[in-house]
């Protein structure tokens, strides 16, 4: 809602995660779920929250998959959006100029074909201001034989990861899927190849069945399932992955409250995103944000890096 | 068709629920902010439960406005609307809106409103309706329903109907009703046709208007995730007469669209 920059204000939730991308508070939105930022900031206070990840821009404009594109399921739901995106021209034309007055850092998740297709939305943002890091998406399960053929394969990650190193120092943060055998294999790439930072977990392959009209409810068939429903999931994934890589865990799934986002942070996240919820109660990001603030502002409150992966096991 | 700027996420609890057909009922909640914002054809998204399940926010039109309080017409077709139609006086929801856009009522290019509507497409209508009437513009409502208990009729004047079965009114469809209708009413001036209803209903009525050049709004449905244009899931595909394709996400450049660009 303010047009300040960034707060510099000492928070005692602030974190770094490295390679300039400061976050005065650890909560994110994450990317497929804010848009790009106009329709919820008439609903949230975006300076409250550590930063923005954009929905995932590719080169050319996308529509996306035909409708049905969501479904509730128990406790989540599925979605085949499919990367509907207003393309990287439109992008720094028209959404560009709004993302730079919200007061929080803004990241921009990229999606492409090929690794030609990641390489010109670098290219080109990088010499657009206001832009803090790219979170990579290699892992969409709803687009076929397009990104997610990387985000499963610790060589075609490597791959992709390095060369966009070679032409960013923007921090490049890797979102990782948990629709494969080893998440930590994979996560262990990304940062061999440079990545500052990973982000998990994208959503879990799901499928919804009216058994009364035989369909599928979705009209891709299958879709990503999100929300509280794959909360468990998503913890034990950053659980490992934090164990497996020396770069900073950035944890998502279903989460709904200031507990859910405390309990990402035992495990090992130093921030946390989230996603589905947005649209369930616009506001969560800054509830969570001032309620984690409070928390480690309170005398006597752990220090928030020791509390970063303190579990007790 | 014009666009609403002012949202709020209003906590509320029912003040009231009244039956109003077969599996239909009328909630009655204060939402001051939403009341003095809200237009004739712009919609809610109500959290049924504070619980994750249902997890998501269910979109219902407003189905009018009475000072601070709105009322929303739900019919029972799943696990949100069976809470929403069971629930008690006081239960305490959580009401985001008025979402979307309107109906273009204000628009003078027409002497009368036609409001043609079938099964839980009446819902909008009464709002429509008391708008009209402040603003001195005459209606007639052409109200359809496979049979009488579909009917939706309650509170609202100046009504014609139809069933298929011919089990109350025109036996036929609203169509065909607007059709035995119509050379009455052009001869009383220049009409516009408001409409909601199940999709084949609104392609038949969009064609209809289409070949005769009356002038025609739809507001159509969708399954919604969050109302306000963050998670494209309500994307629907368009077709104008030119046979051009778009597609739209409904909550923010809907629901109400011009019939020119629905074809089947």
């Amino acid at each position: 809602m303010t047009s300040s920059t960034t707060t510099t204000i000492e928070s005692p939730a602030a974190v770094s995660l490295g390679r300039g991308l400061d976050l005065h508070s650890p909560v994110m939105l994450a990317s497929g779920t804010v848009s790009y930022g106009e329709e919820l900031s008439q609903l949230c206070d975006l300076s409250k929250i550590g930063g923005l990840v954009t929905k995932a821009i590719s080169p050319e404009p996308r529509t996306g998959n035909p409708p049905q594109r969501i479904a509730e399921t128990s406790c989540g739901m599925i979605n085949a959006i499919g990367l509907a995106n207003v393309g990287l021209d439109k992008f720094v034309s028209d959404k560009v100029p709004f993302l730079q007055t919200i007061g929080t850092r803004v990241i921009v998740n990229i999606a492409g074909k090929s690794i030609d297709d990641y390489c010109q939305v670098v290219e080109r943002l990088d010499a657009v201001e206001g832009i803090a890091a790219y979170e990579l998406n290699l892992s969409c399960p709803n687009v076929k034989g397009e990104c997610m053929i990387m985000g499963v394969s610790p060589d075609a990650t490597r791959e992709i990861v390095s060369t966009l190193r070679k032409l960013t120092g923007r921090h490049l943060m890797v979102k990782l899927t948990p629709n494969v055998t080893s998440i930590s294999a994979i996560a262990l790439a990304a940062e061999q190849a440079g990545a500052d930072s990973v982000s998990l977990i994208n959503t879990v392959v799901g499928m919804a069945v009216d058994h009364r009209t035989r369909k599928p409810l979705l009209k891709n068939v299958t879709g990503g399932l999100s929300g509280p429903a794959i909360k468990p999931i998503a913890l034990a994934k950053v659980w490992e992955v934090s164990r497996a890589v020396k770069i900073p865990v950035v944890g998502m799934g279903g989460i709904a409250s200031f507990a859910d986002a405390m309990e990402f942070l035992l495990v090992g996240a130093s921030a946390i995103q989230i996603g589905t919820m947005n649209f369930v109660y616009p506001d969560i990001g800054e509830k969570i944000a001032i309620a984690i603030d409070e928390f480690f502002s309170a005398p006597g409150a752990p220090k928030f890096s020791e509390y970063v992966g303190s579990l007790i096991v | 068709m014009l666009q609403t700027s002012t949202i709020s996420d209003v906590r509320t609890r029912i003040s009231a629920i009244r039956p109003a057909g077969t599996d239909v009922s009328i909630l009655s909640m204060p939402c001051p902010a939403i009341a003095a914002a809200a237009r004739p054809g712009n919609f809610v998204n109500i959290k049924v439960s504070a619980a994750d399940q249902p997890l998501l926010r269910r979109p219902f039109c407003i189905h009018n406005v009475e000072g601070d309080t709105i009322d929303v017409m739900v019919k029972n077709v799943g696990r949100g609307t069976s809470l929403l139609c069971e629930a008690s006086c006081g239960e305490s929801l959580l009401v985001l809106g008025p979402l979307g856009n309107s109906f273009g009522t204000g628009t003078g290019d027409f002497d009368t409103a036609l409001l043609v509507s079938g099964g839980i497409g009446t819902a909008p209508m009464r709002f429509l309706e008391k708008t009209l009437a402040a603003a001195e513009i005459s209606f007639h409502h052409l109200v359809g329903g496979r049979s009488r208990a579909d009917l939706l009729t309650s509170g609202l004047s100046n009504v014609s109907t139809a069933t298929d079965d011919g089990s109350e009114g025109f036996h036929g469809n609203v169509v065909q009703l607007l059709e035995k209708h119509l050379a009455e009413q052009t001869a009383a001036g220049r009409v516009k046709v408001f409409a909601c209803g199940p999709n084949p209903m609104l392609k038949a009525l969009a064609r209809f208007c289409r070949d005769r050049a009356i002038a025609c709004e739809l507001s159509l449905e969708s399954v919604m995730g969050c109302g306000v244009g963050i998670c494209y899931g309500c994307m629907v595909e368009l077709s104008n007469a030119d046979g051009q394709k778009e597609s739209i996400l409904l909550c923010r450049e809907g629901p109400v669209i011009d019939g020119e660009r629905f074809t089947a």
